[in-house]
């Protein structure tokens, strides 16, 4: 029993040693687990640190941003172990990321797609903020082949971005590969740091070499520069004294023009700013003061307020172009005095630079053209009277022509109605001949307008051919035309058009006095095809209509091509030297311009550049209106001082079925008016003659009935067919405007449409 | 188990002059690169190895690397790079070759032998699952081409299901000459989800790949230990096969974990590094060998609580809880160079196979002390000489004659001419 419980104590000694020891051997195997962890944890430490060392001294070495990339993208798959990295950074020039770098891409497809991540990383450093690293693990779609990642910005310091870092694992690699792990934030951070100042630093060296090649350069230019001294004083040292003299010589040669050219600035008569790179005046001469009335500390620095209101975009597109490096040569526009007074102005204009080539500012020349405004003013209206003498022989001749249809033809109806013979081919006659002369009264109208033109859309084709076949009717000249296809509009006061057709063909002809042909050009151009010279043009529109008059005359010399435009220049014995002038100034009215080529021998071209039209031609330019007979009823009342165009238009009215009274001037029309409507049977329409001598006329006339009789009908008639008044006639209270002479047609077209009948206005 | 063959002596009177070893190293040649790339990686070390043969045509070649790389892709480039030679080799947890043992998950080593006096043969089979069938096919196949200049047959089978208690003797049986073998069980840094064997340039995941070695050479092998018991001898009580259910009547799992803890469920892989199965060895090879065979879980079952080994065992067997000691097996180590040195005496391998289980690496070791010891053995043993191997789930290398199957061991092959 004794030895019994001996056996039960010993085995239970036994035991309880067995379960020391297993315990102690439980407890040393865990703390071998646990140093193994360690172990392995402290082997990836050091290796980390020592790839973040060889990292770092290897960047510190590169000196180009691809470099770098290839150097950490490498660094990240082959040292840190990540299966793919990426490196992005910022295109100066795109402004969005570009692929730099990259490595742990292996298979042609996995690298394919890369460029359309590119926005996706943008966007998400835009919505990350400033902080830079972005861990993502675990992410629901496969992002360049990544399942977990990490994106790290880099920037310079905490300001501007630099570029982007991305590197992962794919889920399917992800046991071979370093874990994308939180812990590991000081990594990224010591490699966005790493990355972020060498970088910065490639930055910095290349502004440094740019700076050292800089200095380098002028270290040379100045050994250089010594070494040819040295030499220039070996040589020259027997010429020193001379040379010292040509040195003072040159000296003074050179403070001589300085002066020289200060006194052309002070002393010129014309106003000169010049301007500094930010458009702030630095200086102006004197002109400038004594025409725009500034002073020079007025405006020294500041701007000036001299642009007149709407002229904003044209001075600065004028600026621009200056910017760009053009010239501009006499471009004319107004510019404001201090003291608010509006100045004809011709500019030219360049850039000054500095002494690197660098934009340094603008140099203005600006000449009062003012009073020469109102001299080619006059000359346009001069030459017009000119034009007309010169035509008056011609036309004199033309209307005696059709006179003598006219009379001829009455005389022949005489004779025949006394023989009881029919005499409508002798009207037939008269209205020919009368249909003749109101083509010619029409053209010679458009000689009598001067001045701004009153501009309207027209066929540049049509009236082209319009004026040369009036010019050239009965000459021995031919004339070509080439037309391009779809001719732009124009928009032209036809009176002055004409005066600059007319010279031009004039001139043709005159250079060819035994005949020939001319050739007529006309296409469409636009900017790009605008000859160089004057780009202020180009600044205001982007199409133009090219007209070009070639004949195959004797040729301008070269001398005289400069200025064959100037007013009162003239080779021609006869010539008053107007005639080109006044196409320059009416051209340049039309914002249009115009150039010459011109050989001796083989003959000149005139080409104008007319502004394309926005608009489009009327309808009524294409197609005459019908007349429509109709049977009339009202009443119409007729004021015209002629007697005999007051009767006879009074008979036409009647014969179309309308009654019809007349008066001979305004206060007989009113009072007409006034007693008719008081016995309850006022006029349905009124026709009135703009022009009354002496006495009220039409304007003046249907003011005062219209106060009385709002609803009435009003027409206008007038020879005076380009008055303002006819062209914008509902501004003065009518309601319909038939230019003298007119046919019956048209008096029955308008009575009907004032009736509405056939109603196309109201 | 063990598996008898006669070994080839070592001509101790062979009058040939060290500089031919010189002469010779130069048609073989061992390149390795580190590189992420797969592309990069097959040309750096396959081109390493060719500019060790000076431009002489290559005619066969053996390949170890780990699994971070897609197998295909490597050995594809590999073979661009060396010709369509035969090859063999396998996947490690790290491999071996001058100055480095790398265990990163990226790591290639190519041999290329020129040398027209070495002939190797390749057999293969890709599922090793039926360890018999494969050892049969690939015992016959290295027969069929059996040269009376055989030295030795290479053996690289799967780390996870090879059983080598089948495996091996079919090889042997299967090609009818006594030959040792030397190899080692491919691995998977660990992962234990799939290892590689190469044939000829194709990758087999779960197979075999071997080789019959041919020239005019000798084979002088030696294996070290590194492995001490822990705890009280137990007994095997419930087992099939490889199948390992209960030992002392409890199953095995609950075992470890009263012994190491349960940190053996949490983190197979790992701790199966440190805790393996060890069971004495015969007698009469302790003087050669070691006290303990040690043999490492190849599966852990954690439904029933069981486990699974690369060899077979019989209920009753005692066994032991082991683990590495690093006392042990430095000494081992050393010890094992000594020995070799001695074999060799004056001369110097033209070659050295190196098979070390991944338990010795840098679960043991640091990453530089790993190299420094191996930079130390190979400039003792064969300094400046080819030597390539791997880090492996197991061992083969014959003991007296036998042909043995280790675990936590190192296995250094050396080849010299004769």
């Amino acid at each position: 029993m004794e030895n019994k419980e001996i056996g039960s104590q010993s085995t239970g000694s036994l035991l309880n040693q067995i379960k020391v020891l297993k315990d102690q051997v439980k407890k040393l195997t865990a703390g071998e687990l646990h140093q193994y962890d360690l172990q392995l944890k402290l082997d990836s430490q050091l290796k980390t640190q020592e790839e973040i060392i060889k990292l770092g001294q290897k960047i510190q070495t590169l000196h180009s941003e691809k470099e770098i990339a290839e150097l950490v993208t490498h660094a990240l798959v082959e040292s840190f172990e990540y299966e793919k990295a990426l490196m992005l950074l910022l295109d100066e020039s795109s402004g969005g990321l570009s692929l730099t770098g990259m490595d742990g891409y292996y298979e042609g497809q996995e690298y394919e797609h890369i460029e359309s991540y590119f926005g996706d990383l943008a966007g998400m450093f835009e919505n990350n903020g400033i902080s830079g690293t972005i861990v993502q693990q675990e992410l629901p779609v496969s992002v360049m082949g990544m399942d977990s990642r990490v994106l790290i910005l880099c920037r310079v310091g905490q300001g501007d971005i630099l570029g982007a870092i991305v590197f992962g694992n794919s889920r399917e690699n992800i046991s071979y590969h370093r874990a994308i792990e939180q812990e590991d934030f000081t990594l990224f951070e010591t490699i966005q740091r790493i990355t972020s100042t060498a970088l910065e630093n490639v930055l910095l060296y290349r502004q440094l070499n740019l700076e050292r090649e800089g200095l380098r350069r002028a270290r040379d230019n100045l050994r250089n520069l010594n070494d040819e001294l040295e030499q220039i004083v070996q040589e020259r040292t027997s010429e020193l004294a001379e040379s010292r003299e040509e040195y003072r010589m040159l000296y003074l040669e050179s403070e001589r023009t300085s002066r020289k050219y200060r006194t052309l600035l002070d002393f010129t008569a014309d106003p000169i700013v010049v301007y500094d790179n930010r458009g702030l005046p630095i200086y102006v001469n004197p002109a400038f003061v004594r025409v725009f009335g500034w002073e020079s500390d007025d405006v020294q620095g500041r701007s000036i307020d001299f642009i007149p209101p709407g002229g904003e975009k044209d001075a600065e597109s004028l600026d621009d172009l200056v910017a760009r490096g053009d010239k501009i040569s006499n471009y004319e526009t107004k510019r404001l005095t201090k003291d608010g007074r509006e100045m004809d102005v011709s500019i030219s204009a360049a850039a000054h630079f500095d002494e690197k080539g660098a934009y340094a500012g603008s140099i203005y020349h600006l000449r009062d053209i003012t009073e020469m405004k109102r001299i080619e003013g006059n000359l346009i209206r001069i030459q017009k009277l000119e034009s007309i003498g010169l035509l008056a022989g011609g036309i004199a001749h033309d209307f005696n022509n059709i006179l003598s249809g006219i009379l001829m033809n009455t005389q022949m109806a005489q004779l025949k109605a006394d023989r009881g013979d029919d005499i409508s081919g002798s009207l037939k006659g008269i209205e020919k001949s009368t249909e003749r002369a109101v083509k010619l009264t029409q053209q010679l109208l458009t000689f009598a307008k001067g001045g701004s033109p009153v501009k309207k859309i027209a066929s540049i084709d049509k009236f082209t051919r319009e004026v040369i076949e009036f010019v050239l009717h009965g000459s021995n000249l031919k004339c070509e035309f080439d037309v391009g296809d779809n001719l732009w509009a124009v928009e032209i006061d036809d009176g002055q058009m004409n005066q600059v057709i007319y010279n031009l063909i004039i001139n043709a002809q005159q250079t060819m006095p035994d005949g020939g042909t001319i050739r007529i050009g006309m296409e469409n151009v636009t900017l790009d095809e605008m000859p160089e010279g004057n780009k202020t043009q180009k600044a205001r529109e982007d199409k133009f209509v090219r007209i070009s008059i070639q004949d195959t005359g004797e040729g301008i010399p070269e001398k005289n091509l400069c200025k064959i435009f100037d007013p009162y220049f003239s080779t021609k014995d006869t010539g008053t030297g107007l005639g080109l002038a006044t196409t320059y100034s009416i051209i340049s009215k039309h914002n249009g311009y115009i150039t010459v080529d011109s050989k001796v021998g083989v003959g000149s071209t005139f080409t104008i550049y007319l502004p394309a039209s926005t608009k489009t031609l009327p309808h009524s330019d294409y197609k005459e209106e019908q007349g429509c007979p109709h049977e009339g009823k009202g009443s119409v009342l007729v004021m015209d001082d002629e007697e005999i165009i007051r009767d006879l238009l009074c008979e036409m009215i009647v014969g179309m079925g309308y009654r019809a009274e007349k008066a001979g001037h305004g206060h007989e029309a009113l009072e007409m008016h006034m007693k008719a409507k008081h016995e309850g049977q006022p006029y349905d329409i009124v026709i009135m003659d703009l022009t009354i001598p002496g006495g009220m006329g039409g304007r003046e006339t249907i003011a005062e009935i219209r106060k009385t009789d709002p609803d009435i009908r009003a027409i206008v008639s007038s020879g005076y067919s380009n008055d303002p008044i006819m062209a914008d006639y509902k501004k003065y209270g009518f309601d319909g405007v038939l230019k003298k002479p007119f046919k019956i047609e048209d008096l029955q077209n308008m009575l009907n449409e004032i009736s509405g009948i056939t109603d196309s206005s109201k | 188990m063990h598996f008898k063959y006669s070994i080839h002596k070592v001509d101790k009177n062979s009058d040939c002059p060290k500089f031919f070893n010189k002469r010779i190293m130069e048609m073989i040649g061992v390149g390795h690169s580190t590189a992420k790339n797969p592309f990069r990686a097959a040309h750096e070390a396959a081109s390493s190895a060719l500019s060790r043969i000076k431009g002489q045509a290559c005619h066969s070649c053996m390949v170890f690397s780990t699994v971070g790389y897609p197998q295909k892709t490597l050995l594809e480039e590999i073979k661009k790079e060396v010709g369509d030679v035969p090859m063999v080799g396998c996947s490690g947890s790290g491999v071996i070759a001058p100055s480095v043992a790398d265990e990163s998950n990226h790591c290639v080593a190519v041999l290329a032998m020129a040398d027209p006096r070495i002939h190797l043969h390749t057999s293969g089979y890709p599922d090793v699952t039926g360890s018999s069938d494969a050892g049969r096919i690939v015992g016959e196949a290295l027969g069929r081409n059996f040269r009376d200049d055989a030295r030795c047959v290479l053996l690289f089978s799967c780390g996870l299901d090879t059983l080598v208690d089948d495996l091996v003797p079919e090889i042997e049986k299967n090609i009818g000459h006594e030959l040792p073998i030397i190899g080692g069980l491919a691995a998977d840094n660990l992962l234990r989800d799939k290892t590689y064997q190469y044939h000829d340039w194709e990758v087999y995941e779960g197979g075999i790949s071997a080789a019959l070695m041919s020239g005019d050479f000798d084979l002088i092998t030696d294996v070290s230990h590194g492995c001490v018991p822990i705890g009280l001898e137990m007994e095997v009580t419930k087992v099939d096969a490889n199948r390992v259910y209960e030992i002392d009547d409890r199953p095995v799992l609950d075992v470890m974990i009263e012994c190491v803890g349960d940190g053996i469920v949490r983190d197979f892989g790992k701790a199966a590094l440190h805790f393996c199965i060890g069971q004495q060895s015969d007698p009469d090879l302790i003087e050669y060998y070691d006290k303990y065979s040690i043999r490492y879980i190849a599966k852990l079952y954690p439904e029933d609580g069981s486990i699974s080994l690369p060899v077979k065992m019989k209920k009753g067997d005692k066994i032991w809880l082991t683990r590495r000691d690093r006392d042990k097996m430095f000494a081992a180590c050393h010890s094992s160079i000594n020995k070799l040195q001695k074999k060799i005496e004056e001369k110097s391998p033209f070659l050295v196979l190196d098979i070390n289980c991944v338990g010795r690496g840098k679960i043991v070791l640091a990453d530089k002390e790993k190299n420094d010891l191996l930079s130390s053995f190979q400039t003792r043993l064969a300094p400046g000489i080819p030597w390539i191997g791997f880090f492996s789930y197991g061992e083969f290398c014959p003991v007296e004659k036998r042909n043995t199957f280790h675990n936590y061991t190192e296995v250094l092959a050396l080849f010299v001419w004769r």
